[in-house]
């Protein structure tokens, strides 16, 4: 959940302070600053902020007046920024969220946005990505007065399909939310579904057009020839193709074993099966592993960890209808919370404020992640939501294992990222170390038989390289 | 000649190049959206600016194709409400705007 928040203060200095602390946090946007009350009145109209943090003594008039501006306008939360306690009292008469009386450090206000971010959540005061969506995706069907709301099959789709006004509403990159929205939609009783096809996607991107190819279980390499075995039956021998064809004529297959010529298939002899040799290291095998390269995300999965996709039509339902009409509020969370396990993007913000600071003070932080080497195994038995839910708790679970000042993300279902600001890398492999234990412990007690396997490593933040460079390279385990 | 307005029957039917710059505050206050086919990508490109808008008057506005090449993507003519070939009779996108507006009056008037 991403906050709008506008700073109200006639403090040149406090207004840079509070800039700095709400670009630094994660639920917090900076929509705007006002100088004075007038200006921002005009602010609080035009940018509907979601937060305001609020100067009580302005020159032009008190952040009071200001409040009643706010009331009038909409249902931001204020945050009373003062050098006394004096007005507290009335402060909250007016339902503010928090008074911070300055000057106040960044615990502090941490605690305050946290009340803020609660309160949205349980007001709904942020209409959520995919709340907004499912929204648009039911007034589309109702409007149009679809029986069957079916995905259309499309070359330029990521995952080759789209559903009118949902694909429309996502980036290519977030093609496939389109799926895990409808699921939850139905969940929520508000569409219900009949089953079409299945599909397999790149695990990491989702991507459907994946070439697939069949590699050397020794050396991965994809140069590998196959060709036929043969069977001769009077001797026995076994062997491939290649080993009867000393005589050169293709026609001719003499038996490398008993000299004598293969005359009739299933006579004499038979092709019971194919083997395959490796150009690379000669390896010769009859059970290739397949891999499925993804030219999107430049990843080669084996096949079997492919994410499988269920393709299907939805029809509105009755709920589903009136919420289309606004009888009903759409509060399907569930994705807003996973949203939040995997946010790259804010991760990524939040590296590279942490190479900025790092260039001010001379402090040593890390980056690390950990992998679930075969989570996808699981995943894949237990089914998406499960695996929603698996997630989650690991996430708790780590988040109770680190430091309230770190910071951790899924990058995807299978890959934590973490922040360690302030720490070696020892520390952090230490950490590390620690976490994977107890995840480890965790997947184990609860899924009988199986056995997860993790993998993990840390490494300095480098103040003189891109916060996406290093993430490459904490992704690629350089 | 970008936008042109078209009165049809009581309607007004906006008409636009996809490549045009095309103001969406516009799109809001007509009853149709008719855009020359061109290229998939970009009637699709358009499609996703009307349809990602965040006022209903917008993203649920009927949206047409003109088949000017007679070559279409039928991706894209599936995420439409309706390809015309020929724009001096749009009684059948009349038909079509009617049914789309009457059921979008009501999800306006309860949201």
């Amino acid at each position: 959940m991403i906050l709008n928040a506008l700073i109200i203060d006639d403090d040149p200095v406090f207004r840079t302070y509070l800039q700095k602390l709400v670009d630094s946090h994660q639920h917090l946007h900076l929509a705007g600053t006002a100088v004075n009350g007038s200006e921002a009145r005009e602010h609080i109209h035009s940018l509907q902020p979601d937060l305001i943090f609020l100067d009580i003594n302005m020159p032009d008039m008190t952040g009071f007046e200001v409040l009643d501006t706010v009331k009038q306008s909409g249902p931001a939360q204020v945050i009373i920024t003062s050098s006394s306690t004096d007005h507290g009292i009335k402060a909250f008469d007016y339902g503010i969220t928090d008074y911070l009386v300055k000057p106040f450090d960044q615990e502090r206000f941490n605690e305050a946005i946290e009340r803020v971010v609660r309160n949205a959540r349980k007001g709904g005061k942020a209409l959520s990505l995919v709340n907004t969506l499912a929204l648009k995706t039911l007034q589309y069907i109702h409007s149009r007065d679809l029986d069957s709301y079916r995905p259309i099959p499309s070359r330029s789709s990521k995952v080759g399909y789209v559903y009118p006004m949902l694909t429309e509403n996502l980036d290519f990159n977030q093609q496939e939310k389109a799926f895990e929205i409808l699921e939850i939609a139905e969940k929520a009783s508000l569409l219900t579904s009949t089953f079409i096809d299945s599909f397999y996607a790149c695990n990491e991107c989702y991507n459907s057009y994946l070439l697939f190819r069949e590699t050397c279980p020794a050396c991965q390499s994809s140069d590998v020839f196959e060709e036929e075995m043969i069977h001769h039956f009077p001797c026995a021998y076994v062997g491939p193709i290649s080993d009867f064809k000393s005589t050169g004529d293709f026609r001719d297959l003499i038996c490398p074993k008993c000299d004598r010529e293969l005359k009739h298939i299933g006579v004499d002899y038979d092709k019971p099966s194919t083997i395959l040799t490796c150009n690379r290291c000669d390896h010769i095998f009859q059970d290739p592993v397949v891999k499925a390269k993804c030219n999107h995300c430049n990843t080669d999965p084996a096949v079997e960890n492919l994410i499988k996709m269920e393709l299907k039509s939805y029809h509105i339902t009755n709920l589903g209808r009136d919420a289309a009409l606004g009888n009903v509020i759409i509060d399907i969370d569930e994705m807003e919370d996973l949203r939040e396990v995997i946010d790259k993007t804010s991760f990524q913000r939040l590296l590279s404020k942490e190479i900025e600071r790092m260039r001010h003070i001379r402090i040593e932080s890390s980056i690390a992640y950990v992998t679930l080497d075969n989570i996808t195994e699981l995943y894949g038995e237990i089914g998406t939501q499960k695996s929603r839910g698996l997630m989650k708790e690991l996430l708790e679970l780590v988040q109770s294992e680190i430091r309230r000042t770190d910071e951790v993300v899924f990058q995807n279902m299978v890959t934590v990222w973490f922040l360690f600001p302030e720490m070696d890398r020892e520390q952090a492999l230490q950490t590390l170390r620690r976490i994977m234990q107890r995840v480890k412990l965790l997947v184990d007690d609860n899924f009988e038989g199986f056995n997860l396997k993790l993998s993990g490593s840390a490494r300095p933040i480098n103040t003189t390289e891109s916060a996406d460079k290093q993430l490459y390279a904490l992704s690629n385990n350089n | 000649m970008n936008p042109e307005i078209i009165h049809y029957n009581q309607l007004q039917f906006l008409k636009a190049e996809p490549t045009a710059p095309l103001d969406l505050n516009i799109v809001a206050k007509v009853d149709a959206v008719i855009i020359n086919y061109t290229t998939h990508s970009e009637v699709f490109e358009l499609l996703r600016k009307i349809r990602s808008h965040h006022d209903q008057k917008v993203y649920l506005t009927p949206f047409f194709l003109h088949n000017l090449t007679g070559n279409m993507d039928q991706a894209v003519i599936q995420l439409t409400d309706g390809v015309l070939t020929n724009l001096s009779n749009l009684d059948p996108a009349v038909i079509v705007v009617g049914k789309i507006q009457s059921r979008m009056s009501q999800t306006a008037s309860q949201n």
